[in-house]
């Protein structure tokens, strides 16, 4: 969540796959940002009002969870909502959670590819996913910016090309 | 409760036998930091916790909400702390193309 704010596109991710945000997330995020006076725990704060779901516990959930020490509570309640609300992936960049996940076949969404989604299925325009990435390259491995980049150059690629598609079949008609 | 209290229920006592050098390093840390000796033992204690926390996380052993409970931090300290010491967080790129797949 703090990257995605960081790189100023929570507001659309939020708004464009209705994401939901685990209260243990909420309180370790926003609560002790606050008290610890990091100015943009306020900004989520106002961005995830209303989607932030307390914890209601799932046994599929738990049973993942057993096998699963590494975890702090975030990464828990994640799961239980994941479970509980069926959703369709869960947006993380944690190594030790996309790890349980993949042992668990869960979808799972690294931020710096959620962008580039979002820019494909046009929740956001291309120039601002461009924007988004380049405010996220200090949060994120060199080697996973320099890949959504390339994602994202070939999105503008086949985008230019539809175009041209396109403006051919109007003149042909 | 009062917040001495609440830093008293965050510790316990540990018995523990250490190395006559770490000792006098404490002490030497005592004396420069102005602190006591149990309070410049804690902090050198702390900073190998603090190294070895973001070396498990790093390496994705530990997740990031775990590292912030067993260091007592916010998540935000906790992505401080590592870019300050120059550590990557964050999938790789064999985990960001794994997650294309079922896309």
């Amino acid at each position: 969540m703090i990257k995605l704010a960081k790189s100023g596109i929570l507001a659309q991710v939020i708004r464009e796959w209705h994401c939901l945000v685990p209260q243990a997330v909420y309180e370790e995020t926003v609560e002790r940002g606050k008290q610890e006076a990091y100015p943009d725990a306020e900004e989520i704060e106002r961005l995830v009002h209303g989607h932030v779901k307390p914890l209601r516990e799932n046994e599929q959930a738990e049973a993942i969870l057993v096998q699963a020490r590494a975890l702090g509570r975030g990464e828990q309640e994640a799961l239980h909502l994941f479970f509980n609300e069926r959703a369709d992936v869960i947006i993380t960049d944690d190594r030790a959670f996309l790890a349980v996940l993949k042992r668990a076949g869960l979808p799972a969404l690294p931020p710096a590819l959620a962008l580039v989604e979002l820019a494909r299925f046009g929740g956001i325009q291309l120039a601002e996913a461009e924007s988004a990435l380049e405010m996220m390259k200090g949060l994120i491995r060199q080697e996973v910016y320099q890949l959504a980049r390339r994602d994202l150059e070939e999105l503008r690629k086949r985008t230019k090309l539809k175009g041209a598609e396109m403006d051919e079949g109007e003149r042909q008609s | 409760m009062r917040a001495r209290d609440r830093a008293r229920a965050k510790t316990m006592p540990y018995p523990l036998r250490l190395p006559r050098g770490l000792l006098e390093l404490a002490d030497l840390r005592a004396a420069e930091e102005r602190v006591d000796r149990s309070t410049a033992l804690r902090q050198l204690l702390y900073a190998g916790a603090e190294e070895y926390v973001l070396e498990l996380l790093q390496r994705g052993r530990i997740s990031l909400s775990k590292a912030a409970e067993l260091l007592d931090r916010s998540t935000w300290a906790i992505y401080e702390l590592a870019q300050e010491r120059g550590i990557s967080l964050g999938a790789t790129a064999e985990e960001y193309e794994e997650a294309k797949k079922p896309l």
